[in-house]
This record gives structure tokens, C-alpha cells and sequence, in this order.
């Protein structure tokens, strides 16, 4: 049993959890992360892919992770939504391309184990980063000015400030008493790699479908990642087929657009819900990533967001520590929410509209869609505009997303 | 005339006990005392200095950092200054100043704002050196510091040109002083007065009182009577639409001030 203190102790090694405990680390202060790494990373099982936009990548790069991170990762250039929802009023194809914005790229599609991967191998070269891998939290509580957190050693580690970086079923979110808002959907996401005989040019493809999105993402070479986004019973189906059934299947639904496919890896399923904690803060509490907000794979927010709460969390506390002040008090950690709340509480709010509106069977909805679609079209400021609230924060961009 | 915490317009007869040799006024000391629990509460009666704080201690920093010419390269930049920091009421800055690296002494006349100090400070795991002492007994004892802080004090003593000058005698030659108070303009008084006291209630009334507001020439002359030299001034502003405070050239309300001991002598 050993008793340990530190300045910040991060609940949960996910993508935003490591995150965090590297930029925190690089700005000085003495952190530790304790839980697991995700299950499936350890086993390069995950075949989950993130397209993190260019802050993400300018924040990755500041960090001295991106480029070897970056040969894992194809560019992306443009998207391309489709509308393929069989109705008789079908909505134009609508290409936002990277050019629109003067860009050279939207984002690079990133493995979420090659992410998780770099990210911890990044913490543990950094020395006042501490990881306490493979335990448990068994309980948190704040007393005297500290946080102390047990684990399922008998562990104790005390600190100033507690992040909750341990996903959608946050136990740090559960024990501070912080309220969720969920909305569960009859929709669960497949999600695979393949590889295909046509180019990807580097483009990214979503098909509006009935039972939600379907989207493919380009990876490097001949090679996509796929976001599958349907009804439970169809997903359910699909994970039953044989490796060339649902290959036929695939081929059918992207209408050839990547020509034949080849080289299935393995198909996972996940279940979809959007999730918004009514707080970011408690009482020497930060919650972050998952933690705090959790929305289908649609739209390519997720792992974004999540980048832009470390970012703005790290700058708060950097300022806070820079000056001496308690990095945990309420003054402090109020900042966070004030920064973070609104761009959150936007996007969570868009992508469960853009979701309803396509699994939705009132027939108005999508007349409304369509017409939406042409008026964006046909308006190429109204496009830009959106673009830049799509692609990048809604609010000032964070020091770590600025290039150095 | 002053609005008393009933309500009831009183006149306002100076019946203040001075003790002539401690420049202290007893009727501050007290209406200070009786707030001390709520030093540490951002939403009570100091909230004011708690939105301001972060911003002094920044300025405190690059000030310091900027005169003994230190590289920051840690979250503890001060490291090895010797600090006072005088009328600490609840260590608001005692225990940043702290945090940052400095080795802080901290006085106040209130015994009730010593013991809230105190006991935050043994919380927060913080060494600090709390006295129950005025500026001018620690005089006696010869000692000097590199930085001396006097934060919103000078407003509330009855004699300011004493109280900069006995600042004066406890900063080490070459080390700097840091003060800030409010300016005496009509702008001041509307919103430090009328605004911050009356309509937005964040200080009780009667905290301040607009004619011992200092105007920053004002300071001036008494630091340079008292061998404070390189003064260099900068305003605290209020932006209401972003509810936020910044540094500014705008001195009409708040400000701060720095100041070197250029004497070699002691």
C-alpha cells in the first residue's frame, strides 16, 4: 500500500486521458494516469479510425508525436455526402473540399490504436508523467483541499485536481454525483478495414441511408475504414454474414464507388447514444472526452471535441499554475466550463438532429433535408461558413491547436 | 455621508480611533475582521479580488521576472525571492506567491483574518509566515525583503504617505515594491463606489471611501519622497459585455503600480 501525491491525476488512458497527461506533463506539472488502456488497442484489434481535423493535428504535431503518428494516417481532402435515403426528392451531392476553405487538407484519418499507441509511449518517455496501468479506481473523494483516489491495489494517490478522462460510463462522473443527459437510439455503428481496387483519391464518402449514415474513410494506400451506422436488427445481420456475403453487401452499398473489395478485417459493433453531462466541473473534478459528451460516429466530432477539451483545459491550468493560483479551485476549473460548454452543447445538439432527421419516417423531414441541402449548394458562402464550424472549434482556437 | 449596512443615511462623523504610531485604522481593521470567513469564498464578499487576483499575480510575476532578470523555465518562477506581503486579509496572494516559489512573509492587523489564513494555508499544504503585526512594528526588526506587495491597502490607512514610506524601509535596495489601489476620479466613483458597492453589491457598503483614493501622481510623489523610483504604472479595466478584467493603459479606476529601492544605503 503506498500513498503517493501528485499535482493532477487523470482517471482513464483513452486517447483523451493520455492526451491530457502528455500536455499537462509538457506544461510542467507532476501528473499520473491510472486505468487501463483500452482493451481492444492492446490487442490492435480496434478497427476504429478518427478523422481528426487540422487543429487536432497541429496540437499531435506540437506535441512531437505526428510525424511518425502520420504514417499510419491518409489525408483527407474532401467529403462527399451522398443521398442515398430512396426517396422520390433526393437531395444533391455535396462535396465539401479542403480547397473551399483555402486548405491543403480537412484532416487525416488516424487508427485509434496507432493514436492510443504513440500517445502512451509519448507519456512514459515525459518524466513528471507518471502511468499506473492495469488498476482499477476503486473510489475518489475530495477532502482538505485534495483529491484522493484508491485503486484495487490498496494504491492511495493524492492530487490537487482529478480528471475523469474513463469514457461514456464515467465512475469518477458517477461518485462526484455530476447528472448525464442520454438519449439511446435503435441504431448500432459496424465498423471494419478493407481494402479496395479503386483509388480513395483521398476522399471521404457518407451515404445518407434510412438507418442512418454509412461512411468510409480513407486510409493509407488502397485501403478505407468503414463507419457503418444502421438499425440494431440490420447491424446484427450483417456482423452474422460470411466474410464474402457482407463483402458483396459492402460493394452494393457504395454503389462502386471504390470498385471491389478485398482483405476484410475483423467487423466490430458498437452501440450509439448521445450523451451530455450537465457540468464539466465539480468540486476539484474536470471531466473530459466521453466523459462529458458522447455522440454517434457521424460528422467525424467525437475524438475532436475531445482534443479541444484537453487544449483548453491545459491552457486554464497553465495559466492558473503559471500564476501560483490552486489549479483545482472552483475559479479555475469554472474557466474550463465557461470555454467548453457552448461549442459542446452545439455539436451534440447537431449531430442528434442530423441523426433524427435521417432515421426519422415523417416524410416532411425529408423534403426539408433536400431543400436545405440545395440551398447550402447554391450558396457557397453559407457552405464556407459551415465548413468552418464543421471542421474546427466554434470558438478562439486554443494555444496548443496554434502552430508553433 | 455614507449608507451604513441597514441602509440608514448616516453622516459621517469622524469618530475613528487613530493610534498615532501604527497608521491603522480601527474601523477598517474591523469591517474587514468581520468578513475574514469569507475570504476564500469566489462568490462572496471578496469576489471582486478573486476575478482580479489572476491577474495581479500574473503582473507580480512579470515584473519580477522581469527586474531580477529570471528565465522561466517552471511553474515555481519566484523561487529563492523573499516576499512580504503586507495586509494579506486572507492570503490571497500569500499562498499563489507561494505556489510560485517564493519564500513569503505575510502580515495583517486583524486577528481573524490571520487565523482564516492560517487555517487555509495548513490545508492547502503551504509554509507561509503569518504574523498578526502592522508594517511599521516589522520595521523594528531590520529585516528586508526583495519584493514587498501592498495590495488595496493604501485606501483604507489614515496616513498614506507614511504607510509608502515605511513600505519603503522594509524593501531591500535594488528590490522592488509592488501597490495597487483605486484612482480618485468621478469615474472611479460611479463604478467602484456606486457600481461595485450600491448597485452590483459585490463589496459590502462601506469598504471604500472615495476621497482616500489615491490618483497615481499622487502615489508617485509619495514613493519618490520616500527613494521608490522607476515607477512604472499599469490600469486594471472591467470588461462588463465579457465579464472578464484585463491589463490596460486605462488608469482611471484601478491600477497597479511597481517601484525600485534605487538606494545602495540602508
Amino acid at each position: 500500500m503506498t500513498i503517493k501525491s501528485y499535482d493532477i491525476v487523470i482517471v482513464g488512458a483513452g486517447p483523451a486521458g493520455l492526451l491530457a497527461g502528455l500536455t499537462l506533463g509538457h506544461a510542467g506539472f507532476n501528473v499520473a494516469i491510472c486505468g487501463k488502456l483500452p482493451k481492444l488497442a492492446k490487442e490492435s484489434l480496434d478497427t476504429r479510425t478518427a478523422a481528426l481535423f487540422n487543429d487536432s493535428i497541429v496540437m499531435l504535431d506540437n506535441l512531437g508525436i505526428w510525424s511518425d503518428l502520420n504514417n499510419y494516417c491518409a489525408r483527407i481532402d474532401a467529403i462527399r455526402i451522398v443521398d442515398d435515403m430512396k426517396h422520390l426528392l433526393r437531395g444533391p451531392e455535396m462535396v465539401f473540399n479542403a480547397n473551399l476553405l483555402g486548405l491543403q487538407a480537412l484532416g487525416w484519418n488516424v487508427p485509434n490504436s496507432k493514436l492510443v499507441e504513440h500517445l502512451s509511449i509519448a507519456n512514459s518517455n515525459l518524466d513528471c508523467c507518471q502511468l499506473v496501468l492495469g488498476t482499477n479506481v476503486v473510489s475518489t473523494k475530495v477532502e482538505n483541499e485534495e483529491v484522493i483516489v484508491k485503486d484495487s491495489t490498496g494504491s492511495t494517490l493524492r492530487a490537487k485536481l482529478l480528471i475523469a478522462a474513463d469514457g461514456q460510463h464515467s465512475i469518477v462522473r458517477e461518485t462526484t454525483g455530476l447528472k448525464a443527459h442520454k438519449i439511446s437510439y435503435m441504431q448500432s455503428a459496424l465498423t471494419t478495414i478493407f481494402q479496395h481496387s479503386r483509388p480513395h483519391y483521398n476522399i471521404s464518402s457518407e451515404f445518407h441511408r434510412p438507418g442512418g449514415p454509412l461512411t468510409v474513410v480513407p486510409l493509407p494506400g488502397n485501403k478505407s475504414s468503414l463507419v457503418w451506422v444502421d438499425t440494431i436488427g440490420a447491424i446484427r445481420k450483417a456482423l452474422l454474414l460470411n466474410d464474402d456475403a457482407f463483402v458483396a453487401q459492402l460493394e452494393k452499398q457504395l454503389h462502386g464507388v471504390l470498385g471491389g473489395i478485398k482483405n476484410l478485417e475483423v467487423r466490430h459493433q458498437f452501440s450509439l447514444a448521445t450523451l451530455t453531462a450537465n457540468k464539466l466541473i465539480s468540486n476539484r473534478t474536470a471531466l473530459i472526452g466521453e466523459a462529458g459528451h458522447a455522440f454517434p460516429p457521424i460528422g467525424a466530432q467525437g475524438l475532436n471535441l475531445s482534443f479541444r477539451d484537453v487544449a483548453i483545459l491545459t491552457e486554464v491550468l497553465t495559466h492558473a499554475g503559471e500564476s501560483g493560483l490552486d489549479i483545482g479551485a472552483s475559479g479555475t476549473l469554472q474557466q474550463y466550463q465557461d470555454h467548453r460548454a457552448f461549442d459542446i452543447r452545439l455539436r451534440v445538439w447537431g449531430i442528434d438532429a442530423l441523426n433524427r432527421s435521417l432515421t426519422s419516417t415523417w416524410p416532411g423531414l425529408h423534403i426539408i433535408r433536400s431543400g436545405l441541402s440545395y440551398f447550402v449548394e447554391s450558396v457557397p458562402s453559407l457552405k464556407r461558413m459551415l465548413m468552418r464550424a464543421g471542421f474546427s472549434g466554434t470558438t478562439r482556437v486554443p494555444e496548443l491547436m496554434r502552430k508553433l | 455621508m455614507y449608507l451604513d449596512h441597514t441602509g440608514i443615511l448616516k453622516m459621517y462623523k469622524s469618530n475613528i480611533k487613530l493610534i498615532p504610531s501604527t497608521n491603522i485604522d480601527d474601523r477598517e481593521v474591523k469591517h474587514f475582521s468581520s468578513q475574514a470567513d469569507g475570504w476564500w469564498d469566489p462568490s462572496g464578499f471578496f469576489r471582486p479580488l478573486h476575478q482580479i487576483n489572476p491577474l495581479r499575480l500574473r503582473y507580480i510575476r512579470d515584473q519580477s521576472v522581469r527586474h531580477f532578470n529570471i528565465e522561466i523555465s517552471s511553474l515555481n518562477p519566484l523561487k529563492g525571492l523573499t516576499c512580504l506581503d503586507i495586509g494579506c486579509g486572507g492570503g490571497l496572494t500569500s499562498e499563489p506567491l507561494t505556489r510560485m516559489g517564493a519564500v513569503v512573509t505575510a502580515i495583517d492587523p486583524s486577528e481573524e483574518n490571520i487565523a482564516t489564513a492560517r487555517a487555509h494555508a495548513l490545508n492547502s499544504g503551504l509554509d507561509i509566515d503569518y504574523r498578526i503585526e502592522t508594517a511599521e512594528q516589522l520595521t523594528e526588526t531590520g529585516i528586508y525583503y526583495d519584493l514587498v506587495l501592498c495590495l488595496e491597502v493604501v485606501e483604507h490607512v489614515p496616513d498614506q504617505s507614511k504607510l509608502v514610506k515605511t513600505v519603503a524601509k522594509l524593501v531591500r535596495p535594488g528590490g522592488i515594491v509592488i501597490m495597487s489601489t483605486i484612482n480618485r476620479t468621478l469615474k472611479s466613483y460611479a463604478l467602484a463606489i456606486i457600481g461595485a458597492e450600491y448597485i452590483l453589491r459585490w463589496l459590502p457598503i462601506g469598504t471604500h471611501r472615495w476621497n482616500k483614493f489615491l490618483r497615481p501622481y499622487e502615489l508617485q510623489t509619495f514613493m519618490n519622497q520616500a527613494g521608490l523610483d522607476q515607477f512604472s504604472l499599469t490600469g486594471i479595466v472591467y470588461d462588463p459585455l465579457q465579464c472578464s478584467w484585463s491589463l490596460s493603459g486605462n488608469t482611471d479606476v484601478n491600477y497597479m503600480v511597481s517601484v525600485v529601492r534605487t538606494d545602495t544605503t540602508n
